[in-house]
């Protein structure tokens, strides 16, 4: 009875016009998103290699400590693979980052005002983006996650508005329960047949997306990238099975397929467009920070003020000391402020992730990015890289330094040894680490999937067919 | 054929629904097999809300309705293995053809049916063959009438309920579905048949049932229904009776 239910599901599906035109639209963007990204990780490829190999001639030319210190260290993380399907933070940890060579934070020997950029709390300066086309910005190419998360959930709400409302408006429901058939096989047997109808064409679509990156030279599906990309599309599917069951759980709530296709589609902006846009505004009121420019500005002017009492000072002795303090106190107040700030945003970026963990939406992108290896950790993680080879960088500086102290000779005729600089640790997350980063999002998605179904349950066993 | 057996027995039915309004007013009826009862009304009787309490799809406030001695709020599942039902305005799903409407309703009736047999009920029902492959989307009333009582008689049960079936028919369409009726009281089903047709129910009924504020205010059986003149019965009954869904206390 229930392979009968969902054999009609499927085949009422399969002749509607909905269909014809879901599963177009499916292959065009599914199959087209993913050649259009995986285009996009071929230049990014070529763009790394070329910088990477520019950054380390740049390196190399160096031999003096003001070059040094000119032209600080330019490092490139590896672009992501997986950026592919799920684009994520990519953007941002693609990109090159410069370690300032006059970075104070651990300078004994600066006396001078601070030198680097104000915008740059970290001493880390992120170089430009490698998306230089601003028309590409404007267009962005729609990742795999995003065609799911905004195309497939609408079209799984369209496919599942009616389920119930629109049979009772035909009165097909009617004439199903005057059989001896229970609800809840009804039920079961709807869900199941309308979500096959639209994830077969969907999972068809992928494979052949997947079989056209495949056979791209620069992109490879060895070691865990494989596992991660069927990861990838399971929690796809179990999200398009989510907002199939929310345009299930209106259309047990209504008796007009209309009234339950405007409710979907409010959910659907509620969840899809507000929740995960709202929350980021939310997390900054809730904990709000000061910008670095308005921390170095305020370092800036401590140590101003520290400078007027030095020169104020009446005995040399007295004034060598304020000056002494300076060079201790304000790299110590500096690293305050940054570790401070850095934790505050630490707890911004919880805050607005919790919050807009409500919505399957947030999720799925959570989730997905994260076991794409693009997602918020895995920025965090080469963020706190960056900041460990600054401290490298600073260390080595040191060295450089202490080898000066020991010929006294003009600062500009300092010869530094370029092998000495660091490198740089591009240590991305591994998959167990991914999985367990998109953990708490797939059980919120499954919760979800456990309580949608549920509800749909109880409505449809008290459900008014007349 | 033992056409004493009671198919459907409704026994001091009373449905009150929770606006007040009260649809079914202590009903009692037995339909027997090989019998056709046609339940006449005005809009508002109570015929449909008798025809969803017997289908178990309203809860009745007090009282009994048995299909084939099964108590149909009690043991609804069992009960509806006994009923076929054919609504008033038979939608079907219009993008499946007659066949595919057919095929889907008899399986989940629990039935295995041979193709011969699907075509051969589909033109006893009158439906030409060439409307079997046909969509049901661009199917006129009538036909769609004639595939709802195919899967009715597909589904092979005692009973048979159908609401107001020949409204909208043509007159042709009318005879036809008359003599499909005969046909399957013959078999030895017993139907029941809410209608406003009085001329029809008097001609295919063995009994008919004048409903008036949710009771039978009179019930006349073949017999009578030579003697006396059914339209003018039916027009004092429903005249001196109007509720139209008032509530009655």
């Amino acid at each position: 009875m229930l392979y009968t239910i969902i054999r009609k599901e499927i085949l009422l599906n399969l002749v509607s016009f909905r269909f014809m035109v879901s599963t177009a639209l499916l292959a065009l963007l599914v199959i087209g998103s993913m050649q259009m990204m995986a285009v996009n990780y071929s230049r990014r490829l070529d763009d790394f290699s070329t910088s990477v190999e520019m950054h380390e001639d740049d390196i190399k030319k160096i031999s003096t400590r003001p070059e040094f210190e000119a032209f600080g260290v330019t490092k490139d993380p590896r672009p992501a693979m997986l950026g592919i399907f799920a684009i994520g933070l990519e953007k941002q940890m693609s990109r090159s980052f410069m370690i300032p060579g006059m970075s104070m934070l651990s300078d004994e020997d600066r006396n001078a005002p601070m030198m680097y950029s104000a915008s740059k709390l970290m001493g880390i300066m992120p170089e430009g983006s490698k998306y230089s086309n601003p028309i590409f910005t404007l267009f962005m190419a729609p990742d795999f996650v995003y065609v799911v998360n905004i195309v497939l959930s609408l079209l799984a709400l369209l496919y599942s508005f009616d389920t119930i409302s629109g049979e009772k408006e035909d009165q097909t429901l009617k004439l199903m329960l005057t059989n001896a058939v229970p609800r809840d096989i009804i039920l079961v047997g709807k869900w199941i047949g309308g979500t096959l109808s639209i994830i077969v064409p969907f999972i068809a679509s992928f494979m052949i997306g997947i079989l056209l990156v495949w056979i791209r030279p620069d992109v490879s599906f060895a070691d865990e990238a494989g596992t991660r990309v069927v990861l990838i599309m399971a929690v796809a599917t179990l999200y398009i099975c989510i907002f199939f069951l929310i345009g299930m759980v209106f259309s047990t709530f209504t008796a007009q397929a209309s009234t339950s296709l405007i409710l979907s589609i409010f959910a659907w902006v509620i969840f899809v467009l507000v929740i995960p846009n709202l929350a980021p505004v939310i997390a900054r009121q809730v904990v709000p920070l000061k910008t670095p420019d308005q921390i170095l500005r305020e370092v800036d002017r401590l140590e101003d003020q520290m400078q007027r009492d030095a020169r104020n000072k009446k005995s040399d002795a007295d004034k060598r000391a304020a000056s002494r303090k300076i060079k201790e106190e304000i790299p110590k107040k500096v690293r305050s402020l940054e570790d401070r700030w850095l934790r505050g945003l630490d707890k911004q970026i919880k805050l607005a992730m919790n919050i807009a963990r409500i919505s399957p939406s947030a999720n799925y992108l959570f989730a997905s990015s994260a076991i794409a290896g693009t997602g918020v950790e895995d920025y965090l993680q080469l963020r706190d890289e960056a900041l460990r080879y600054r401290a490298d960088v600073s260390e080595a500086r040191k060295k450089f330094l202490k080898s000066d102290k020991s010929k006294p000779i003009p600062m500009l005729y300092i010869k530094i040894n370029t092998d000495k600089v660091p490198s740089f640790r591009d240590k991305k997350l591994a998959i167990d680490a991914s999985i367990s980063n998109a953990i708490w999002d797939i059980g919120m998605l499954l919760t979800y999937l456990i309580v949608l179904f549920l509800l749909a349950f109880v409505k449809f066993l008290n459900y008014d067919v007349k | 054929m033992d056409n004493s057996k009671v198919l459907l027995r409704i026994k001091e039915l009373v449905k009150r629904y929770d606006n007040g309004i009260l649809a079914v007013d202590k009903l009692n009826l037995d339909i027997h097999a090989g019998e056709i009862f046609c339940m006449l009304g005005a809009n508002g009787a109570g015929k449909t809300s008798t025809l969803m309490l017997v289908l178990g799809f309203t809860d009745p406030t007090s009282g009994t309705v048995e299909i084939c001695d099964i108590n149909v709020h009690k043991d609804p599942l069992s009960a509806k293995k006994h009923v076929a039902y054919v609504s008033e305005n038979v939608q079907l799903y219009g993008n499946f053809t007659a066949r595919q409407n057919l095929d889907f309703f008899t399986k989940l009736a629990g039935r295995k049916v041979s193709d011969d047999e699907y075509s051969r009920v589909l033109l006893r029902t009158g439906l030409a063959e060439e409307a079997h492959k046909r969509r049901v989307k661009g199917f006129s009333k009538g036909m769609r009438q004639r595939l709802g009582i195919a899967i009715a008689i597909l589904k092979d049960t005692d009973l048979i309920l159908l609401d107001e079936p020949t409204s909208g028919l043509d007159p042709k369409g009318g005879m036809e579905f008359l003599r499909i009726l005969d046909e399957l009281r013959q078999e030895g089903k017993g139907i029941l048949m809410t209608t406003h047709d009085i001329f029809r129910a008097k001609d295919i009924a063995d009994r008919i049932g004048i409903m008036s504020s949710g009771n039978l205010v009179r019930v006349i059986d073949r017999k009578e229904l030579e003697h006396e003149d059914l339209e003018k019965l039916y027009l004092k009954y429903i005249s001196s009776n109007i509720t139209h869904g008032k509530v009655v206390k």
